[in-house]
Parts: structure tokens; C-alpha cells; sequence
């Protein structure tokens, strides 16, 4: 057999994985048979097994190949025994072997035996999915007798796999024909798909009952937060410095949540050493007085800050924990307190609800990063949790709106002036990531965002000098630019491309099939108003009708209009949604070809008839 | 805010490498020496805002030992002038099981507040292998300082110490960097009776600022940086450096004395490494039974090491330079580049062909034919002495020795190129030669710019909707079809092997669907490689009242941007190698059209290249032939203007369309 046909192309499958664990005696048995399919998947013969040195030992490896004939080659050679990285408290090494006489055709097995210090008892999984097909797996788990452990298959479990089943103290699981883990871009986080079984010790016994445990949750984390914000003596001094007494409430929201961004922020300084974090000491002990008073705290602080200072001044504020979709999706069932990895604020004002992070910096009040955008949350009181789904910005509010003036010379060549405004999570993400770069880097950033807006060499040079530091909702920049050779000239007549903002939708999901759900980090719009003045003399035969496409959460319309010698180009995609089943490819896929299709019309000018008399 | 994760103490899941460069950055609250402080406190030069950081001094010093050990003391400084240079504060020391560190300080002095020092104990020793490449076991490791507020208006510096025992005496001194450097010291300390020679690389010879018996010093200031730019010679091929070559009493061989000496020295440590076993044997006489000329063997045997002795890399100490038995290498079927060499040597010798070593740097020009003797190589091919009579007219990689005749250049571990062929990174290179009477430095062979093609051929048939259907072939060679061949062998998913062609039809044709596709022969080499298409296109050509636009040139863009840049060109621009393409599209006009106008002819020509198309009516078709030709591997800065017009050029002919007319009925 040199093909697996439920993993078509495959260069190795797995024939047999077997993880025993038993965290009773702190080891774990792995056992793999891999069937080398391709020339490439020879490399299947090279193993690495990388382990911690001061918890882990990695002891019994034995392997053979099993040659295309049947015959076997024990392996006798050696095992490398290397350091990856060692640093103060960590040692990881590898232990490195190679068998011998893989071919296409071989199978190559190996077991080995990782052991864990005594003492110590570590949550685990089981990975079901690997980076190769998986024919058949078995998984064993025996738990700890010293601390309850909890088990969960946070993604679900492969179609027709049986959940883990408890017996006679071990915990166990098959699984067949599982396909290799597979990735594509725009694709949500991996913990959001792979499938694993989770298992975690806990202190004691496990609540099992979702709104018992999640109750409890609140309840304890609503303490921990209520002592890091009773400090109502320092949070009034404080205030005497942000607002005025006769401030109305929207007036010192505003001035309190834009000082506490103020307030230096650790988590988002350059790269440093614990060195220099030792200098900006954060105590678990601290609390809002101590990060008011010293000007620093990280993150977390900062938005809990701000609750006790909108608390102490009047304001209807409650804190919330929030997990992020950035690096998993929460499923609230799985009483998985640590993925609510995050923290806001919710101020009632009036009748409405914001919910605030001034531990971003950036983010105007009102607006969370995309990450903590449209996501579980759970407001925490003194008598529990309460449930809530952030607000998502909708494609309205994320935009990019690019607006040109350009000449076009008989050449051929634009030439003029462009003023893009990003809006939302546009100008956030933006301010976020040049927050530490310095002037040069961020107008080469925005220059080069310009150059790939366009399919072809550029001149372009900001002019203005965009506010980088500001809280604001939208973040301006204006440049110069000139695109050679954007028009052809064909004998009498000019051809002049349609759209001159087109390279970006252009290059998206070209590939006919796709595996994955599509995944964009929030909705948006992009809008663009182009003007070109055409040379003397010149005017369209005619104009492409418009071109629109609907795919139901994608939009594109492309509109050309001419007046007074001014050729005009309204173009408008956005994105309603963030997040797309698989199925919904086929669609999207014919959408973005359909953008690319309208974004190369082509109007033809030709010179204008003269009413010339002599 | 994101908060860190807080979970239990109990829950000490094994974070490997994730959190070990916080571990490793404690630091003693030491203060930065005099020397620093002194150069901190120094007027900062005069730089342009796009400089990342100012090299203020590089101090090496190196002191000789009797028995061959060489200590080497770096001292270093830098002023952080951008946050792009926060680079400088991370201090990376190589080290081997013949090289140890001795000692190692860092420290920054921030624009405020107090200094910090950090010394050999807070530093990650790291290795990693490259698994995937095949890069199996290396004793290379290093120690990596992650010196703190590396941030803009810092002064940073360093020193270490290391011994070394190496097997080969001699050093360099680089003092040129990516970022200007104010000073640069290098002193030379030699035993009693031990002598030096220098040779300087891309700098005018400079003379010693000191001399006396057992010491002597060189001083260079204000060395310009030499900026990293893409598709630039290798960086190591272009900087300035001051090559050591040490002579001890007597006149003693090192090894980098000569070339002859470096092949020498090789020739030594391979002794007796190709001895064939029976096995050996007993596998030439199985490949080669029913060939009947002595290049059918030749090709036999190389096909064999290319492709059944799976790549892996294991270099512990001298194995570094010196290959496994082939004896071993047959046996377990896995071996490096010179493992490689080694076994196909070995089963060469048994038809009676020699072949010869032949060390090499796949980054052309990092080693020239100035370079002093060096073991600066990354890769081993080897030169096969063709017997007599063999009919060598069809393998390019073919040159005439003085005195060996006839040597054919492979590489056998490149499973994708065949014999006679050569990679664009071995091309117009130089090598050591490992020959019967020493080494030599010698000039690998510039192939045809017809050894790597690319054609493209279409017949569609396009009709008055815009819509496009026929068939589309693309035919590669040489490199081209080694790449092709190796993207597709590396898909995991049979789906996967469709993306190179898509992405080439994704660029350039619009709603474009592939109804039929089949793709070449993978496994053979010896042929060319073909994608056979047919596809469809709705809206290719655009419809303008009676008019119907259409781009002749269907599918492939040749232009590239690398010289659409905000600052002049200052490197040269590296080709990978020289090429051929051709593309022949062929549209048929619908019917009741007409042509209007048609894109005028483009023709470029320059010495580095030449690029011509054409579009033309043929009966009822619209016919747009080009072809781009690189003739050389390397264009020189000073026509770099030209390079960018050539692209420009091209880019422009790319986007021509045709103008059809509809006539009445």
C-alpha cells in the first residue's frame, strides 16, 4: 500500500497511535506506527522528542522499520540526547533519532516512555488531530487519586468517534480515520477547531453544574476585584484631579476613562527584560490606589482602575469577564473559568450600555479591540454572574474610506491626491500595532498600506502627519501620488482601468476548495471615491454598467459616473459578518473573482468631437 | 485588558520553550564600565533618520597559543537610535565542542534611570536543529543576552571571551556591519617565532597601527554600513573584512595557508571513506546490469544516491567537515551532502570513473575568486571525471580541466535536478576542488539561460460575452520544473496540488474556473514538466458599448517591483539564475468582430536581458507571442535604473489590451 484513499496525497497517515498515561505513576507510554507514502514522507523517519529536564525524563525508546517486504531492521543506533534551550529553571532538551532504510512503501514504529517527577500531577490532553491522517487511535488516561479531575472535548469529537468512557479506574477513547489537522488562511484560531480531549485537576471536587459553577465563579472573582477597588478615600482624591463636581455623568465618564488610559500601561511597552519589569514591579497585592498613585500598572489594573474611580464618582459601572476570539471560542458548558482571559467595564448611562476597556490604549471609549468584540462576557456581583455578549461593531463603524483626486495626463500617468480615513477597529488596530515604532516606520507603513492598494509601482509620500497617540475613532492620512502608466494608450483611444484601489480583494480566496470556516477579525466596509480629471480633449464612448455582487454577507458595487470632463468611481465591499461555515466558500469564493472581475473594467476615452467651424 | 492566565499551582502544564526568555533575563544591578559610560557620554555623529543604531567601537582581540588554541576577546558598543535597532541589544555567541565561552558581560545605560548589567549566568543557550530540513544533530549551539532597554537614545555594549581549538588556525575580522560603524580595533597577540599574513576583502589594504614582535593592530573608522536589500549578493560577499592567515614557526601548513593546502587537508580526513563493502558492490553491479555505456551508469548510480538516500544531516564535531563511511551510509540509507558524495563515490569508483570533492557556498559570490583559502562552504557537490568517449554534449554542467579532462559537475543531493544539470545557486560559483594533487579553487560553469525555460501555450476561444474557454499548457525546465515538481511532491492533500496553478490563473484571469486539468510526470526528471488545462473565464474581456477589450497576455507577469523603492539602489541585484520564457497565447475573435487596434510591439534590450512581445491577427486569432530572456546572474548597481525601466516595461506590455469592434450583421 502506498495510498490511503481516505487521505488522498498524503505523504505518511498513521497507522497506529497509542498514548497511555498514567498520572498515578507520573509516565506516559506513546506508541506510533507510521506508513511512509511518498519520497517527502521519508522525513517520517526523523523523531524528535522534546522534553522539560528538571519535571520530564524520557526513558525505553525502541524502534524498527518495517521494510516494503515485510522484513524488519531493528533500530540499534544512536540516540541524541540535546539541549534546545537551557535558561534559569528550564532545561528543554530533545532526544533525536533516525531510523535506518526508510523507503516509500516502509512503516517505521517507535514507542518511548516519558516520565514525570513524583509530586507533581499535570493537566494533559489528548491531540486527536495530528498534522497526519490518523487511521486508528487509542487514548488512556489514569487519572490522579489525589485531586477530582475534570474532561472535556472542547471542539466536539471526530464524526463517529465514541466520547471517553471511565472504567476501572482509567479513562479511555478510540478513534479512526481522523484527517491530518489542516490550515488555511483566514481561518479561526486552531484551539477553535482541533480536536483534543482537555483534562484539568482541580482543587476540589468539581461543580459539574454549569450555572452553579459559573455562580460561584462570580461570586469569588467578584470579591478578589471588590478588594482591589474599595479604596473609596484614594479614588475621591483622585477624582479631584479628573473632573468637576458639576460635571454631568456623560462628561465624567469621558474625562475619567480618557486619564486612566493615561495611566502608563506595562503591557504594552517594547519588548522587555525582568529587568526591567522589576523596576515597574505589578504586586498580585496591588490595588486601584497603588496603581493610581505610582502612574503604572498593567492592563488588567487599568480597566479595574477605571471601575473604581466611575464607581466612586457616581457612575453605575460593573465589572465583566470576558474570553477573547482570538485565541479560542468559549463555550461557557465547559466551566472553564481561565478562558475568561479578559476584562471590562460596563457603565449604564442613561438607557444605554457601554462597555469600556481603557486598558487598551487607543481605544476610545466605547470601542473594545476586536478581540473582546462580540464575545461572552459575565458581569460579576456580589450575588453572582450575570451573562452578556459584548458589542460588535457593526461593518458601518470599521471603515476604510479612501477618496481621490487625480489628473490623468495624455501619457497616461494619475497624478494627485488621496485621503484615506480608517474608522473603528480600522484605526485601532492600526494604533495599536505602530504604538512603539517611531515617526519614519509609521509613515513607511502607511505609504507601503497605499502601494498595496494598488497593482503596480507607485510614487507615493505622506503629507500630513497623522495623530497616532489620540484616542480617537478614526485615524487620517493624506498622501501625494502618482501612478505611471495606469492608462494605455491603444491608437487613437486611451483605456483606462476602472478602479485604481483594487489589489486587496483581488487576491483573496482564489482557491477553488476549502476546508475551514472563513474567519475575518471583524465586519467592515470599504469605501472609495475616485475623481480623475481627464486630459483636454478627452471623454468616455461610454461607461461599464454598474457591477454589483451580494453574496448575502459580502457586498461589492462598483458605480462610474462623468461630468464636466471628471471621471467619478464610487466603489463599496464590506463584510457584515466575521465568521462563516465552510459551505459558505463556494459563494465567497465567486465573490471576490466577481470583485475582481468589476474592479477591471475598463472605460475607453477617445478624443471628443469638436463642433469646429472655419 | 488581557490578564495573565491565572491557573492553579498544581496545573504545571510543560510550557517548553514559551516563557524561557523572561527566565532569562535576571539581571545584577551592576552599573556599565567606564567604557561605555565614556562613549555614552560622547557626542552622538551625524546620521540620517532611517539609521537603526551607531556601532561607536568593535574591539576584537585575539591572542595565538603555541599548541593552536586561539582566545578571542569582542568588545562591542552601540548607540540605539530607532526602535528597528532594538536588535542590537540581543547578543548572540555561536559556540561548538571545540569553541567554549569563557565569559560574557552586557549592558545598556538608558536615557534615564539606572544602568543594567547582565553576565553569562541570565543567558538562553539554545540549539535547534532544523528537523524539517533534515538537519538532524549539530554540537552548534549558542548563548543569546537579551540585554535590557534595548530602546531608542540606550547605549548598549558587550564583551565575551572564547577559547577555541580550532582545526583549521586562522580568523577575520569583519568590521564592516548593517549599521555605521565609528571605530573598529582588531589586535593580533602570536606566540614567539609565529608569523601572520592579511589579505583585505572589499576595503582598500589598511596598515597596522601598532607593531611589535608578538602584537600588532589595526584601526579602521567610519565604516559605512552596508544595508540589507533584497535579491542583493550574499551579504558576506560584499562587506568588508581583513582575512588572517597565521603562519607558525617554520613554515608549517595550516590548512588556510593554500588552497592546495585546504585540499590537502580534506583529502586527508576523507582517506579511506568511499572503501566499497560487498554490499556496495554487489548494489553498482545490480543498477548498472544491462547498461551499456559508462554515462547509463554514471546516470544510474547518480539517480540511486539522489533519490534513495534520504537526506539527514548529523555533524558532531569533525563531523562538520568530515563525511560518514559509505560503507555506513549505504547501510542505514540516510546521509548528508557529503555522505552523499562520499557513497556515490564509492560506487563510481566500481565502474571505473574517479570523482573528486568539490566544497561549495550555495550563496554565489560568497566566495570569489580573491577569497583568500577558507573553509567558508555550506554545501559539497562533487566533479565526475568523464571516461573517455563519453559523449558530453548534452550535460551542460561540463567543463575541461587542465589536467583531469573532463569533469561533470552534480549535486546528488538535489532530487530534483538530473544529471548534466545545475542549480542557479551553483552556477558562475566558486569551490574547492578537492583534486589528486591538492585543492584548488574552481569556476562552476554559467549554464545557457535555455537550461531553464518556462513556455506557455493557450488556444481559447473568447466570445462576444468576454467569455474565455480553450486550453492552457505550461511547460517548464530546469529549475523551473525542479520547483514545480518539488511544491508538488511537498502537498500533503491530492486537493493541494491544484494552488500553483490557481494562484497563476487567480492573478490574471478573472472568474476563471479549471474544467479539466492533468499534471505532469512528477517522479522523472529527465523531462520537462507540463500542466495540460482547460479552463474557462467569464468577463475576461471587458465589454464597452461595440467594443469588446481584451488582454492578449492570458496569464504569467514577468515585471516584479524590487526597484520600486523610496531609496537608490545600492547592491547589486542577484538573479537566481538565467532563464528563458515564452508564452504563445492564441485567442479566436467572435464572430461579427473585427479588430480595432492592437497593443504596439514592446522591445527591450540591455546587456543583462531582453524582453519582446508581439500581438498580431492571424485569420480569425489574436496571436500575442513574448519572450524574456536573463542572460546574466548578477546586474551591477550602476544599471539598476535600467532593471527598473525593463520591469516597467514589461509591467506595461503585461496590461495592454486589444480593441475589437463589432461590425453590423
Amino acid at each position: 500500500m502506498t495510498a490511503e484513499p481516505k487521505a488522498p496525497g498524503a505523504s505518511a497517515i498513521y497507522l497506529y497511535r497509542q498514548v497511555d498515561r498514567d498520572d498515578h505513576a507520573g509516565e506516559e507510554t506513546n506508541m506510533l506506527a507510521v506508513k511512509i507514502l511518498t519520497e517527502e514522507g521519508r522525513d517520517r523517519a526523523n523523531v524528535q522528542i522534546a522534553y522539560e529536564r528538571n519535571h520530564e525524563g524520557i526513558t525505553g525508546i525502541e524502534a524498527r522499520t518495517i521494510r516494503a517486504d515485510g522484513t524488519i531492521v531493528k533500530f540499534d543506533g544512536k540516540v541524541y540526547d540535546s539541549t534546545i534551550v537551557k535558561a534559569r529553571g528550564v532545561k528543554v532538551m530533545v532526544k533525536t533519532f533516525t531510523l535506518p532504510e526508510v523507503q516509500v512503501g516502509s512503516i517505521i514504529e517507535y514507542r518511548y516512555r516519558r516520565t514525570m517527577s513524583m509530586g507533581l500531577i499535570y493537566d494533559s490532553q489528548w491531540l486527536l488531530e495530528d498534522d497526519l491522517f490518523t487511521k486508528h487511535g487509542v487514548f488512556t488516561l489514569r487519572p490522579s487519586e489525589s485531586f477530582p479531575i475534570m474532561w472535556s472535548w472542547p471542539v466536539g469529537l471526530p464524526p463517529g468517534t465514541q466520547p471517553p468512557e471511565r472504567k476501572t479506574g482509567r479513562i479511555s477513547m478510540e478513534v479512526h480515520d481522523v484527517p491530518a489537522f489542516v490550515t488555511e488562511e483566514y481561518m479561526p484560531p486552531e484551539s477553535a477547531l482541533k480536536y483534543r480531549v482537555e483534562f484539568d485537576y482541580e482543587w476540589e471536587m468539581p461543580e459539574r453544574d454549569s450555572e452553579k459553577f459559573w455562580t460561584h465563579f462570580a461570586k469569588e472573582r467578584f470579591k478578589s476585584i471588590d478588594d482591589f477597588i474599595d479604596h473609596r478615600r484614594a479614588m475621591e482624591k483622585a477624582l479631584t484631579q479628573i473632573i468637576d463636581p458639576s460635571d454631568a455623568p456623560d462628561v465624567r465618564l469621558q474625562k475619567i476613562y480618557y486619564r486612566v488610559q493615561q495611566v502608563r500601561n506595562v503591557d504594552y511597552l517594547p519588548e522587555r527584560s525582568d529587568e526591567e519589569r522589576e523596576r515597574d514591579k505589578i504586586n498580585p497585592r496591588d490595588d486601584a490606589g497603588d496603581v493610581w498613585s505610582r502612574g503604572y500598572g498593567n492592563g488588567y489594573q487599568i480597566t479595574w482602575l477605571f471601575l473604581a474611580l466611575a464607581r466612586a464618582a457616581g457612575l453605575q459601572a460593573d465589572p465583566v469577564e470576558v474570553s477573547t476570539r482570538d485565541r479560542y471560542f468559549f463555550n461557557r458548558e465547559l466551566n472553564n473559568a481561565s478562558a475568561l482571559n479578559t476584562n471590562v467595564v460596563r457603565i449604564h448611562l442613561g438607557d444605554k450600555d457601554i462597555y469600556a476597556d481603557p486598558g487598551t490604549p487607543h481605544a476610545p471609549l466605547g470601542l473594545l479591540p476586536w478581540f473582546e468584540s462580540g464575545v461572552a462576557g459575565l458581569v460579576l456581583a456580589k450575588t453572582g454572574g450575570t451573562w452578556i455578549k459584548t458589542p460588535l461593531p457593526s461593518e458601518k463603524e470599521s471603515r476604510i474610506d479612501r477618496s481621490a483626486t487625480f489628473a490623468l495626463s495624455d501619457e497616461g500617468s494619475l497624478e494627485g491626491r488621496l485621503v484615506v480615513t480608517f474608522t473603528g477597529l480600522h484605526a485601532l488596530t492600526r494604533r495599536l500595532s505602530m504604538r512603539n515604532e517611531d515617526a519614519r516606520a509609521r509613515k513607511e507603513e502607511l505609504e507601503d498600506e497605499v502601494k498595496r492598494y494598488v497593482p503596480t509601482g507607485i510614487d507615493v509620500t505622506l503629507t500630513n502627519a497623522p495623530d497616532w497617540g489620540a484616542s480617537s475613532s478614526t485615524l487620517r492620512a493624506e498622501f501625494d501620488i502618482r501612478v505611471p502608466g495606469f492608462a494605455e494608450r491603444a491608437g487613437s483611444r486611451m483605456l483606462l482601468p476602472l478602479s485604481v484601489f483594487r489589489a486587496e480583494e483581488g487576491t483573496m480566496f482564489t482557491h477553488a476548495e476549502r476546508v475551514r470556516p472563513i474567519y475575518f477579525e471583524f465586519p467592515y466596509t470599504h469605501e472609495d471615491t475616485v475623481v480623475i480629471t481627464l486630459p483636454a480633449g478627452f471623454e468616455p464612448t461610454g461607461l461599464p454598467d454598474p457591477f454589483t455582487r451580494d453574496a448575502g454577507a459580502v457586498h461589492y458595487r462598483n458605480i462610474a459616473d462623468f461630468h464636466d470632463g471628471k471621471l467619478t468611481e464610487r466603489r463599496h465591499v464590506d463584510a457584515v459578518g466575521y465568521l462563516y461555515p465552510v459551505t459558505a466558500y463556494g459563494p465567497l469564493h465567486q465573490f471576490f473573482q466577481g470583485v475582481r472581475a468589476g474592479d477591471e473594467e475598463q472605460v475607453v476615452l477617445t478624443r471628443a468631437k469638436t463642433n469646429a467651424s472655419h | 485588558m488581557r490578564r495573565t492566565d491565572l491557573r492553579s499551582a498544581i496545573r504545571l502544564v510543560p510550557s517548553l520553550l514559551l516563557g524561557c526568555a523572561a527566565l532569562a533575563g535576571q539581571a545584577r544591578a551592576d552599573s556599565a564600565p567606564q567604557w561605555l559610560h565614556a562613549l555614552a557620554a560622547a557626542p552622538v555623529p551625524e546620521h540620517d533618520d532611517k539609521t537603526n543604531a551607531l556601532q561607536l567601537i568593535g574591539e576584537t582581540t585575539i591572542t595565538v597559543r603555541a599548541d593552536g588554541r586561539i582566545r578571542r576577546l569582542e568588545r562591542a558598543a552601540f548607540r540605539i537610535l530607532r526602535p528597528e535597532g532594538q536588535d542590537r541589544g540581543r547578543l548572540v555567541v555561536p559556540f561548538d565542542d571545540q569553541s567554549k565561552i569563557l565569559d560574557m558581560h552586557a549592558w545598556s545605560i538608558p536615557t534615564s534611570g539606572k544602568d543594567f548589567a547582565i553576565k553569562e549566568r541570565d543567558a538562553i543557550e539554545s540549539a535547534l536543529p532544523g528537523i524539517a530540513n533534515g538537519e538532524l544533530v549539530s554540537d552548534v549551539r549558542a548563548k543569546l543576552l537579551l540585554i535590557p532597554a534595548a530602546q531608542p537614545g540606550s547605549v548598549v555594549g558587550y564583551e565575551y571571551e572564547q577559547e577555541a581549538r580550532p582545526y583549521l588556525i586562522g580568523d577575520e575580522w569583519g568590521f564592516q556591519d548593517t549599521v555605521p560603524v565609528r571605530e573598529a580595533r582588531y589586535t593580533l597577540n602570536l606566540p614567539a617565532g609565529w608569523g601572520y599574513r592579511v589579505a583585505w576583502l572589499h576595503h582598500a589594504p589598511v596598515e597596522p597601527a601598532s607593531v611589535s614582535p608578538t602584537q600588532v593592530s589595526w584601526v579602521v573608522h567610519d565604516e559605512a554600513a552596508v544595508p540589507i536589500e533584497s535579491d542583493m549578493p550574499p551579504w558576506r560577499g560584499i562587506a568588508a573584512r581583513m582575512v588572517v592567515t597565521l603562519v607558525p614557526p617554520g613554515g608549517a601548513p595550516t590548512g588556510l595557508d593554500s588552497w592546495k593546502n585546504l585540499g590537502d587537508w580534506y583529502a586527508e580526513l576523507v582517506r579511506g571513506r568511499r572503501d566499497a563493502t560487498p554490499e556496495i558492490r554487489e548494489r553498482v553491479a545490480a543498477l548498472t546490469a544491462g547498461k551499456d555505456t559508462p554515462l547509463a551508469k554514471i546516470e544510474a548510480l547518480a539517480r540511486y544516491v539522489q533519490t534513495d538516500i534520504r537526506y539527514v544531516a548529523i555533524e558532531l564535531g569533525i563531523g562538520g567537515h568530515q563525511p560518514h563511511p559509505a560503507a555506513d551510509v549505504f547501510r542505514h540509507r540516510y546521509g548528508d551532502c557529503k555522505d552523499k558524495v562520499t557513497l556515490l563515490g564509492s560506487m563510481l569508483k566500481e565502474i571505473g570513473v574517479e570523482s573528486y570533492y568539490v566544497a561549495i557556498n550555495t550563496s554565489r559570490g560568497a566566495v570569489g575568486p580573491d577569497s583568500p583559502p577558507s573553509t567558508d562552504f555550506d554545501h559539497m557537490v562533487m566533479a565526475i571525471q568523464l571516461p573517455a568517449g563519453v559523449d558530453a554534449t548534452k550535460l551542460g554542467a561540463v567543463v575541461q580541466h587542465p589536467a583531469l579532462g573532463k569533469l561533470l559537475y552534480f549535486d546528488p543531493t538535489d532530487a530534483m535536478t538530473p544529471l548534466g544539470g545545475l542549480t542557479g545557486d551553483l552556477q558562475d560559483n566558486h569551490a574547492l576542488l578537492v583534486a589528486p594533487g591538492g585543492g584548488e579553487l574552481v569556476h562552476l560553469p554559467q549554464l545557457k539561460p535555455a537550461a531553464n525555460t518556462v513556455q506557455r501555450t493557450a488556444h481559447v476561444v473568447l466570445d462576444a460575452d468576454g467569455g474565455l474557454h480553450g486550453a492552457l499548457v505550461v511547460r517548464s525546465t530546469g529549475d523551473y520544473a525542479a520547483m514545480e515538481r518539488y511544491a508538488l511532491r511537498s502537498v500533503e492533500r491530492e486537493s493541494d496540488r491544484l494552488k500553483p496553478i490557481e494562484a497563476l490563473l487567480a492573478e490574471s484571469v478573472p472568474n476563471y474556473q479549471i474544467v479539466d486539468s492533468k499534471i505532469g510526470d512528477i517522479a522523472n526528471n529527465d523531462v520537462p514538466f507540463e500542466w495540460n488545462l482547460t479552463i474557462n473565464s467569464t468577463k475576461y474581456a471587458k465589454v464597452s458599448g461595440d467594443l469588446l477589450l481584451v488582454r492578449p497576455r492570458i496569464v504569467g507577469t514577468k515585471g516584479s517591483g524590487l526597484l520600486e523603492t523610496r531609496e537608490a539602489r545600492r547592491q547589486p541585484v542577484e538573479f537566481a539564475r538565467t532563464r528563458i520564457d515564452s508564452d504563445t497565447f492564441e485567442i479566436e475573435i467572435p464572430p461579427r468582430y473585427e479588430v480595432d487596434e492592437l497593443p504596439p510591439p514592446t522591445k527591450v534590450e540591455y546587456p543583462f536581458g531582453a524582453y519582446r512581445s508581439r500581438t498580431e491577427v492571424v485569420g480569425r486569432v489574436l496571436r500575442y507571442t513574448r519572450t524574456l530572456e536573463i542572460r546574466q546572474l548578477s546586474v551591477p548597481v550602476a544599471q539598476a535604473g535600467d532593471l527598473k525601466a525593463f520591469y516597467r516595461a514589461i509591467h506595461g506590455d503585461e496590461g495592454r489590451m486589444a480593441v475589437l469592434h463589432q461590425v453590423a450583421k
